[in-house]
Parts: C-alpha cells; sequence; structure tokens
C-alpha cells in the first residue's frame, strides 16, 4: 500500500509517497532524490525513534500524512553550512550542493559591489571595533525610532568611533556607497562628491561639539521644551535655511497639530513644513548655509550659529529616520497589535499564544522572524 | 474550567508528535503504539546548535504515569549526555534539579519537557561541556 509521508527538515518540507513495506533504506533513497542529501546522511526521526535502515516503514507503524524529521548528520555537511559563506574559496562551491538553503554570499547583489558592512565581519575590525549596544535601538529594534540625540552625542564623544568616522568619510568607495543610497545626494550630482570629501564637511559631521551646539539650538526653536521630556520626536527640528522664516508658523502649526492629535507624537515639521524635513535645503541657501559661512568667514569672526541637523548625519548614515516616520509610542495590547501576524501563526498551527506574541515581540512584528524563533524553540 | 483526562490529554500530545505539529526540534511518540494506556513513550531531542550538542540526537524514555498531567512524567536519557541536571550513572532526570519538572503544572507537556531540556542544553553554563562519544546509551 501506498502512502504520503511529509519529511520536515529545518525550513524545508518535502512530500514523499512510499510503501508501507518498503526499508527505511528505500525511504532515505527516495527521500535523497527530492532532498538532494545523500542517504547515508540522513537520519529520519519519527515519534521519538532514529529510524533504522533494515526496519520497514510499516514496523513504525508510519500511517498517511504523519511527519517525518529528517537531520542532515555529522560533521562535513553541517560544517560547510556554518562555515563563513565569506570564503569564496573550494568550499563555496560544496556549499552550494550540499545546503541549497544557504545563499553562498549573502551579502552579494544588492549595493552595487559594494557594502560597507561587510567589513564588519572581516578580521580587519576584531576587537577594535565597538558596536553599538543594541538596546540603543530601542525595544523595537530601530524600527521606529532612530538613536536618540544624546545617544548620537555619546556615540560621538567615543574617540574610537570618530576615528572610524574619519577613516570612514576618507574613503572613497565609502562616499560612492553614500551617494548612491541617497537619492538626495544622488540628484546634487558631482557636487556631492566635493562636498563629502572636503575635510571642512567632515570635521562638521563629526565635531560632538558642533553638535551639541546645533541640538541646543534645535531645543531653542522647539520652543524651549526639551524634546525628551516632551515626547517630541528629538530631530525634529526644521533646516536651518527655512528656520527663520517659517519658525514662527511652524510653532503655532505644532501647537495646533499637538491638541488636535491628541498629543500624539506628531513631529512639527514633518507634515507642516515637508521642505524643511529636506537637510539639503540648507546647502543651497547661502545665508545659513555651512559652507557660505565657511567660505565667507574664515577672517574668523563671531562663531556662527551652526547650522547642522543631525538628521543629516542620521541619513548620511543610513540609520532609521524618524523625520519620515514619526515615531508612535505603540501602546496596545499584544493580541490587538499582532492580530493580523497572530492569525497567520495560528493558521500555520502555532497555538501557543504566550509563545507567538513572545516570538513576535522579539522579531519586530515580523512573522518570519517569528516563525524562526518558534521552529527553532527559542521562545 | 474542567481538567481535560489523562487519556485525551495524551491522544492530543500523540497526534501532534505523529503529525509533526509544533518545533522541528524534538519528536516523541508511543514506544509501543498497541499500548492503549499510553504510559511509554520515546523522545528525541535534536541538539541545539552552537554548542557542544549540535548535530546530536538524544534519544530518551519518557513514562506517563496514571496521575498525568496531574505529575510530571518519569524523564530519562537513553543515549548518553553530561548535564547537571541528569544523573550521570543512569540517565534519569534529577527532579529537583530540573525546574519543569519540580514545578511542574498541569498545562506542560511532554514536548514542553523536551524543549525546556534543550534549553538546558543550550544554556552558556551548559553548552560546552564536555559530552560523551555520540551513539553511547546509559
Amino acid at each position: 500500500m501506498s502512502i504520503t509521508i511529509h519529511i520536515k527538515s529545518g525550513q524545508n518540507k518535502w512530500d514523499v509517497n512510499t510503501n508501507l513495506s518498503d526499508s527505511i533504506a528505500t525511504l532515505k533513497e527516495e527521500i535523497s532524490k527530492i532532498s538532494e542529501i545523500p542517504a547515508t546522511n540522513q537520519r529520519l526521526i519519527y515519534s521519538g525513534k532514529i529510524l533504522k535502515d533494515d526496519q520497514t516503514v510499516e514496523s513504525y507503524k508510519i500511517e498517511e500524512g504523519h511527519s517525518i524529521h529528517l537531520v542532515k548528520s555529522g560533521g562535513n555537511v553541517a560544517r560547510n553550512s556554518a562555515a563563513t559563506n565569506t570564503t569564496p574559496t573550494a568550499t563555496s562551491n560544496e556549499n552550494t550542493n550540499s545546503a541549497p538553503s544557504v545563499p553562498s554570499n549573502i551579502a552579494s547583489g544588492q549595493t552595487g559591489g559594494f557594502n560597507p558592512l561587510n567589513d564588519l565581519t572581516s578580521a580587519r575590525y576584531a576587537g577594535y571595533l565597538n558596536m553599538p549596544s543594541a538596546d540603543m535601538f530601542g525595544p523595537d529594534g530601530g524600527l521606529n525610532s532612530g538613536p536618540s540625540q544624546d545617544d548620537m552625542l555619546r556615540m560621538l564623544d567615543n574617540p574610537v568611533f570618530q576615528s572610524q568616522m574619519n577613516e570612514m568619510l576618507s574613503n572613497p568607495q565609502m562616499i560612492d556607497f553614500m551617494i548612491q543610497s541617497n537619492p538626495q545626494l544622488q540628484a546634487m550630482g558631482p557636487q556631492a562628491r566635493q562636498m563629502l570629501q572636503s575635510p571642512m564637511f567632515r570635521q562638521m559631521l563629526i565635531n560632538p561639539d558642533m553638535i551639541r551646539q546645533s541640538m541646543q539650538f534645535a531645543r531653542m526653536m522647539n520652543g524651549g521644551n526639551d524634546p525628551a521630556a516632551t515626547g517630541n520626536d528629538p530631530s525634529a527640528f526644521p533646516a536651518p535655511g527655512e528656520a527663520s522664516a517659517s519658525t514662527n508658523e511652524q510653532n503655532t502649526n505644532a501647537s495646533g497639530e499637538s491638541t488636535t492629535a491628541g498629543g500624539a507624537t506628531n513631529n512639527t515639521n514633518s507634515t507642516s513644513a515637508p521642505a524643511a524635513a529636506n537637510p539639503f535645503d540648507a546647502l543651497f541657501n547661502p545665508a545659513a548655509n555651512p559652507f557660505g559661512a565657511m567660505s565667507s568667514n574664515t577672517n574668523g569672526s563671531q562663531p556662527q550659529q551652526p547650522a547642522f541637523d543631525p538628521a543629516l548625519l542620521a541619513s548620511m548614515l543610513g540609520m532609521p529616520q524618524s523625520q519620515q516616520t514619526p515615531a508612535q509610542q505603540d501602546n496596545r495590547p499584544p493580541e490587538e497589535r499582532y492580530e493580523a501576524q497572530l492569525r497567520q501563526l495560528n493558521d500555520m498551527g502555532f497555538f501557543d499564544f504566550d509563545r507567538n506574541v513572545a516570538a513576535l515581540r522579539r522579531s519586530g512584528g515580523s512573522v518570519q522572524g517569528a516563525l524562526d524563533a518558534l521552529l527553532n524553540g527559542d521562545v | 474550567m474542567s481538567k481535560i483526562p489523562r487519556s485525551f490529554r495524551l491522544l492530543e500530545e500523540l497526534e501532534k508528535g505523529e503529525k509533526g505539529f509544533g518545533p522541528e526540534s524534538c519528536s516523541y511518540g508511543l514506544a509501543d503504539s498497541d499500548d492503549i494506556t499510553m504510559t511509554n513513550w520515546n523522545g528525541t531531542i535534536l541538539g541545539p546548535p552552537h554548542s557542544n550538542h549540535e548535530n546530536r540526537i538524544y534519544s530518551l524514555e519518557i513514562v506517563c504515569g496514571p496521575n498525568y498531567p496531574d505529575e510530571p512524567p518519569k524523564v530519562k536519557f537513553v543515549s548518553k549526555v553530561n548535564l547537571p541536571c541528569i544523573d550521570d550513572k543512569t540517565g534519569e532526570i534529577k527532579e529537583k534539579e530540573f525546574h519543569t519538572l519540580r514545578d511542574w503544572k498541569r498545562s506542560y507537556t511532554m514536548q514542553t519537557v523536551l524543549l525546556e531540556l534543550r534549553k538546558e542544553m543550550a544554556l552558556p553554563a551548559n553548552k560546552k561541556l564536555p559530552q560523551p562519544k555520540e551513539g553511547t546509551t546509559f
């Protein structure tokens, strides 16, 4: 009699037809045809038992629709797939053959050949790179809000980080990458490169004092309120070019809004003055332009009001820019917040509410991520 | 809420085990499928990655007594394993040292036990413990 059984291995699932009288060895041959895992490397587990080659399917009482877990055995296969895929040597061939689910080069293709993050895994930075701690991004993993001003300052005060920024910005490849990844910079054409390469600009970008000053300036413009205290988005302050003209208008707008929005954390300029959200406006407005200041003001008169927007730095570094996605504290209970995802998980047969919620929390609401966590038993 | 009787509970767990619901990392089923009392079970745990248990399969025996699930099952490792909560002579789990059995709740299942044991293996304190050769049994 022929039955269909499910073979599960990690993310993969196959259906296999087999006869009750077949031996397990025959079944493994069958599985090797679709899974490309050689029969000798297969270990099959059913109902808490490791299936032995010389037994038959029937002897284990395997029935139609039942599931068998497939575990790839032993050293070679597993070690290949676990090996770092950064070495494009002979092993990468084996990798693609033996473990088709693992891309041979994870970093390929996305950034046109240069990905600055590649270096993070290289020995070049071993022991010297101070990765920011995970809680810098907040409980949601940085989905909604970028690092706060204070975090940013703390980071910039760190000499290691400074020297890294310096190194990064003096790397022409990095500059290419930044221009490529930022449409605003792309639009500027060759000017952008010139600007980014200027030591003055670099100084401005990474000098903590300058940024601190500009943050004070930002607080001032927010009507003297500490943005952190009022729940206003910390990086929500208008670009300097727009500032003097529209401050009043924005302030009134902001107060009007906060009443209509019920005190939600609406940032002032994302809605009222979209133009102000463009950090590069400043660059075209010579009056408040830092470069204007640099060229016209080298005779060293009084220090100018620092014209710098932390959002500029954030966007340069590809950090999540909170101006475009106003941070909104999500205080809804998990069953409401993850309603759709929970339903999906339920449909897939995960009924444990607490585990589902824990997994979703961990993955920031991604069903795929939650599935991984659930399947790995991490939650 | 009324209590689910032992047999219903075990039938439910049996189906879950056979159909392969639940996580990949463990598996369980009746040792003898003709056993209508559903007392003796087999379980396997797939060793957690990034530990000395990686790629190993551990076999266990689970005995669900007549008072299951009010009382925890008796769990014993068949494959040799080195863990603080496991008796290193017999492979039995020391109930007092394994929190899932010590603080047993009716809502726990065999799957809970297996997954918790797997977590135990993956604990930073335990994951690098030297392990006996694979395939050896108690």
